[in-house]
């Protein structure tokens, strides 16, 4: 789960004493493939700062990207992306946006940074530029010495790498990254993440991550737009939609005994759900030291908490919800 | 003298700070784009040529260059190639030859096979190595259109070609003009530049079309290229072996016109019937020239008679424009569609 | 359903070892995988690939011995004839649709007639793609190309089920729901091993692992057992992060136990702190009487290290 961090103060070139405004638009979008209508009627806002845009497969999440892209015509309705219409403005909007693909991409025989400093080059850059951005950002992104080898002879988390850098070199100020952590291994995994979160706070770039990872969107993400045939169907920042109704905590035992939840009982604590030894329960609202309550119950029935905290709604849990409902 | 009090702040303005701060910054600067976006394409797909030690590229450069230069010294060497063949009697003869364009549509013809070469190296993992390695998706990703890309692409290949087939008949073309002025070759022929470029750009467009085609649509390089040479060498046998038969039945019914094209149905065919347009030479003139020019001739004028083995006229020229457009815009079509259907991000 | 006898691990590896040349691919690696499911954890490049090349019979080890089903898999029809196999990779006839793929791979394993047409019929059906299986597997998304791939594992009711990156490309509720599938095999009695890089569902999935680096065997068994070795391990400190009232005053109670090796206050916030111990069991029996004495109010109380990701870490990176 997230491990709550302490925000950055906004960029320093925002003026503005109130949030900075979206960096996305869109307003009554119908977009069709042929005789079919993938998106109908579409009407979101996607705001500055880290966005992760979930949904099931079909529901119209590619389509969204592609048309924010400039690579689709909508049928109608207006999609504004800094302010640029995709209709009309495709190209200049590329020239902002990055885009880190989901499948393996590069450019063949070209070492890291001469493959980097080439992007920059097509975005428009000019080539000493280029080839400065280029080692700067693939400094930041961890690619030491390595980024003088070609790129064939990567691993998949330093692929991945060179796909953000890519994305990055020419400084846009939107980022769309997807599925950024596929095929990576859990260290390379976290790394990324870190990157993903350090790069959209405070650094003058908003970020959109499409992932079917929902930890990966609690983890970098501040809030989420949740998609389903083509409509949105829930939209907010994390914090807002995993505000809990009661107060519930999720505890986790070394081993888990019967005699715990019994113990908490009198107090009014009971069992939502567990899974092994970690448990869900349920407090009376404002009930004032749910701590205590758990270490007593432990000591009597003789097992040893490992850990527990206020529990959210889980993202997979939103989401479920959302594209449940009907 | 050093200062040991340091210097205040203006008013302000932040006192740079001792700590370069080396977190990520965005980047600010210029972002034009070259008024032709597909230039920095055009430029990497040449430097992948140029810097690689590629000698299946340097090597046909090199013999080209070496060709035109024995053209140039044969022709400082045989005065008589300068006589006109008209006045041996010769019934075949259409009119006096120009001996510089003859030279150079020589020239023209003795570096098919290392175009041929030169544009396999270049150009088969020209797009087919992007497909295996998916590079589209990045380049899509920048404000580029497929468009820009195929072109880029295409002059990046068609550059490099026209590098072994323009520069060293310019070349040759130099020392004529040094050379001979004096006996006024550049008021006689002022049009002569004009169909050197035309006659060398014209392979250069050909087989950088067919070559990009073929690699558009495989996804190793090595069968663009073999499949490029395929269709170039069937292609020169079927018309070669087409153009003999023909040729026997022609004697008798003398259509040659027929003949003419036909026999020239073949990549080679094609660029060398218009180049014979181009450089205004007829294939009787290139016999004799090949032959050994006049002092043969003078020996033994009943051996001149019309040979069995070539056809006589030149091919028609709208046809064979035709054709060689054909051979441009199908295969760069067919590379348009297949760049068309990469798909950025895959649902 | 064929069962085995349950006395007999259906995986066994006996000092089984592998090399290409001069690289290793597995070294020495002796384990044995029961019914149930087992997860194969690991950095890339740590020999997990010929792990399971040599369960599925496509590679045979250079010295040591692997077994299947009491047998070496390696062109052993009765074993691949129990065997259940969905590789990462992602190739298939893409002018093929979805029912036609799994029928001509049913059709390979022997069956025909009717019995051809239920099993087909039943595997597209657990992997929920009944109403999508006539399209072209070309048009498929990779969630959809996965589901099938799921499918022709389980077409022939294996005993043994070797799947690689299963969910690779699945929304959650795809995820679930092949979660869920293999939930079931392997309560049925199956033995399912799993290769996968997303710890999360790992954790939620089994308890059993195999953790492999640099083609050894680092540690294998129940997380559980794992986490009680890693907190005999004195040698390597934890950390417990709290929300407290009065951390200062309750970090000079703590710092009287034994087991606490340091304390850390958190800057931005006054109610965090963070405590360093090597003996993390007698720590957290230690602490609900230190709590309850001072009458602190904790409201958060976290140890990260005993996450798999975290405790995986700590066993990669040990010297």
């Amino acid at each position: 789960m997230s491990i709550a961090a302490a925000v950055p103060s906004s960029a320093p070139n925002s003026l503005e004493t109130d949030s900075p405004p979206p960096i996305a638009v869109v307003k009554e979008l119908t977009v069709r493939y042929g005789s079919r209508t993938v998106l109908g009627n579409l009407s979101l806002t996607i705001p500055a700062g880290c966005t992760g845009l979930l949904g099931p497969n079909g529901a119209g999440k590619t389509t969204l990207i592609k048309t924010l892209m400039g690579f689709l015509t909508p049928a109608s309705g207006e999609a504004l992306v800094m302010g640029m219409n995709v209709a009309t403005d495709a190209l200049g909007i590329r020239q902002r946006i990055g885009l880190m693909p989901e499948q393996d991409c590069h450019i063949p025989g070209m070492s890291a940074v001469q493959f980097v400093a080439y992007a920059g080059e097509l975005a428009g850059m000019p080539p000493e530029q280029a080839i400065r951005r280029a080692h700067e950002v693939l400094e930041y992104c961890g690619l030491g010495e390595a980024r003088y080898r070609e790129v064939e002879t990567y691993s998949t988390g330093m692929k991945q790498r060179i796909k953000l850098a890519q994305a990055l070199v020419h400084g846009p100020k939107l980022l769309f990254l997807d599925e950024p952590t596929n095929g990576i291994d859990p260290q390379g995994r976290d790394e990324m993440l870190d990157l993903i979160r350090d790069v959209s706070h405070g650094k003058g770039l908003s970020v959109v991550v499409s992932s079917h990872l929902l930890p990966d969107i609690e983890r970098t993400c501040d809030s989420v737009i949740v998609m389903r045939g083509g409509q949105v169907m829930r939209q907010g920042s994390l914090q807002e939609l995993s505000q809990t109704t009661e107060l519930q905590y999720e505890v986790e035992l070394l081993a888990f005994r019967d005699g715990f939840v019994q113990a908490l009982a009198p107090q009014g604590g009971t069992l939502v759900s567990r899974q092994g030894s970690k448990l869900r329960l349920a407090f009376p609202p404002q009930m004032p030291n749910a701590g205590r309550a758990l270490f007593e119950a432990a000591r009597v029935s003789g097992t040893q908490i490992r850990g527990f905290r206020l529990a959210q709604r889980r993202l997979e849990d939103v989401f479920m919800e959302a594209i449940e409902q009907e | 003298m050093s200062r040991s009090v340091p210097i205040p702040p203006s008013p302000g303005i932040a006192a740079p700070s001792a700590i370069t701060d080396v977190t990520y910054r965005n980047y600010d600067g210029a972002l034009k784009t070259h008024t032709f976006r597909w230039w920095p394409i055009a430029v990497a797909t040449i430097r992948a040529s140029v810097n690689r030690k590629k000698l299946g590229f340097w090597i046909p450069v090199g013999l080209s260059f070496l060709i035109y230069f024995f053209l140039g010294i044969m022709f400082y060497f045989n005065q008589n190639l300068r006589q006109q063949m008209s006045d041996t009697g010769n019934f075949m003869a259409a009119g006096p030859a120009n001996p510089y364009a003859l030279s150079l549509y020589q020239g023209m013809i003795s570096t098919h096979l290392l175009v041929v070469i030169a544009a396999i190296t270049v150009g088969a993992s020209v797009i087919a190595a992007d497909n295996r390695a998916n590079a589209l998706l990045v380049y899509l990703s920048k404000p580029l259109t497929r468009v820009d890309y195929l072109v880029g692409k295409w002059m990046g290949v068609f550059l490099l070609l026209a590098a072994l087939t323009l520069t060293p008949a310019l070349l040759l073309f130099l020392f004529f003009a040094v050379a001979y002025n004096s006996d006024g070759f550049l008021k006689e022929n002022p049009t002569l530049i004009l169909r050197v470029i035309a006659a060398s750009l014209l392979p250069a467009a050909v087989h950088t079309s067919l070559i990009l085609g073929f690699s558009a649509w495989s996804k190793t390089p090595r069968l663009a290229g073999a499949l490029y040479a395929a269709l170039y060498f069937i292609t020169g046998i079927l018309a070669g072996m087409v153009g003999s038969v023909l040729l026997q039945k022609d004697t008798e019914n003398n259509n040659s016109k027929m003949t003419a094209i036909i026999s020239r149905l073949s990549i080679d065919g094609v660029t060398d019937g218009i180049g014979m347009s181009i450089y205004d030479v007829t294939p009787d003139q290139i016999v004799s020239r090949m032959q050994g020019g006049g002092r043969r001739r003078r020996r033994n004028p009943e051996a001149e008679k019309p040979s069995s083995f070539t056809v006589q006229e030149r091919p028609n020229l709208p046809i064979m424009l035709l054709i060689a457009g054909v051979l441009i815009a199908v295969p760069l079509t067919a590379a348009y569609r297949k760049v068309r259907a990469v798909e950025v991000i895959r649902g | 359903m064929v069962s085995t006898s349950p006395q007999l691990p259906q995986i066994s590896f006996q000092h089984a070892s592998r090399w290409y040349g001069q690289v290793i691919g597995l070294n020495d690696v002796s384990c044995e995988v029961g019914p149930g499911l087992t997860a194969l954890l690991g950095p890339n490049g740590a020999g997990k690939s010929t792990f399971i090349k040599m369960v599925t019979g496509q590679l045979r080890p250079t010295t040591g011995r692997v077994l299947v089903m009491g047998e070496p898999p390696f062109a052993n029809a009765r074993v691949l004839g129990k065997l259940g196999y969905c590789p990462e990779i992602d190739s298939f006839y893409e002018e093929m649709s979805g029912r036609e793929f799994v029928t001509q791979l049913a059709t390979m394993s022997g069956y025909r007639g009717r019995e051809l047409k239920e099993r087909v019929d039943r595997s597209i059906e657990r992997v929920g793609m009944t109403d999508r299986c006539d399209r072209k597997l070309g048009g498929y998304s990779k969630g959809m190309r996965q589901r099938i791939k799921v499918a022709q594992a389980i077409l022939h009711d294996p005993s043994v089920l070797v799947l690689d990156e299963p969910l690779n490309g699945l929304d959650p509720v795809g995820r679930r729901e092949i979660v869920t599938l293999m939930t079931t095999l392997a309560a049925e009695g199956c033995c399912v091993l799993v290769s996968s890089h997303i710890l999360y569902e790992v954790e939620q999935l089994t308890d059993n692992i195999l953790l492999m680096q640099r083609g050894r065997l680092l540690a294998r068994g129940s997380v559980q057992d794992i986490r009680d070795e890693m907190d005999g391990d004195t040698q390597t400190p934890r950390h417990i992060t709290l929300t407290v009232d009065r951390p200062r005053r309750m970090a000079a109670d703590l710092l009287t136990l034994p087991s606490v090796t340091g304390v850390r206050f958190g800057i931005a916030s006054q109610t965090h702190m963070e405590v360093e111990t090597n003996d993390p069991r007698s720590f957290f029996d230690a602490l609900p009487d230190i709590t309850i004495a001072g009458d602190y109010t904790v409201e958060n109380l976290q140890s990260p290290d005993d996450h798999l990701e975290a405790m995986l870490r700590i066993l990669l990176n040990r010297k």
